[in-house]
């Protein structure tokens, strides 16, 4: 099993680039790979309850489906740390399958072997 | 048709779930197939229809990926493809 981590920085001011992450890491959390969501910049709103109800682009399942999908087949969501604090993000807010990290999970995650991309 | 990692099996395959995914596309076609093979059991075949013809490159890769084999692909025409997946 691979590890693949896909970067997502964008959450309502850019609903493409919000999904593309969710869709593509939920198709590698689908065939059984552990697959992780790397939130930074706005898209650490999308760790946050409610926050991604509404939000779709057009051609797009919504972005929340995609996010209850990829939970429900082991996907996890890691939140920037240094991106959630200055917006006042905490874990109270956060919702099932996120969580908050550092920098040095995710060195940790990349020097273990995981395999990081960006898709949008 | 045959992909990669087919196995093949000239005995009719009788499905256990179907899956009608017409309109779904990659980024919820295996995720559905992963949501059904939930509910077979080990050895059980699941039947995928779908009208998405990146499906005959995707599948397959989902297949390979996850081990469970497909074991037969029908092509009705070009669009539309049955997959039959059994359960690892």
């Amino acid at each position: 099993m691979a590890t693949i981590l896909v970067n997502c920085a964008h959450g309502k001011e850019d609903p493409e680039r919000a999904t593309l992450p969710f869709v593509v890491a939920n198709v590698a959390a689908s065939a059984d790979q552990e697959a992780i969501v790397f939130l930074t910049v706005e898209g650490v709103r999308l760790a946050t309850k409610g926050y991604a109800d509404g939000v779709r682009k057009e051609g797009f399942q919504p972005v929340q489906e995609v996010i209850q999908s990829f939970v429900a087949s082991g996907g996890q969501i890691w939140a920037c740390a240094a991106c959630t604090k200055p917006r006042g993000i905490g874990d109270d807010d956060l919702i099932e399958g996120a969580r908050i990290v550092t920098a040095a999970n995710l060195v940790e995650c990349l020097a273990s072997g995981a395999t990081a991309i960006n898709v949008a | 048709m045959m992909g990669d990692g087919m196995m093949d099996d000239s005995a009719p395959i009788t499905a256990d779930e179907i899956v009608v995914a017409y309109g779904d596309a990659c980024a919820t076609l295996t995720p559905r197939i992963k949501e059904t093979l939930r509910n077979v059991n080990s050895g059980g075949v699941v039947e995928v229809r779908t009208d998405d013809p990146s499906a005959r490159e995707g599948v397959p890769a989902w297949a390979r990926l996850t081990g469970n084999p497909l074991v037969d692909v029908v092509e009705d025409d070009d669009q539309h493809t049955r997959f039959f997946i059994r359960k690892k």
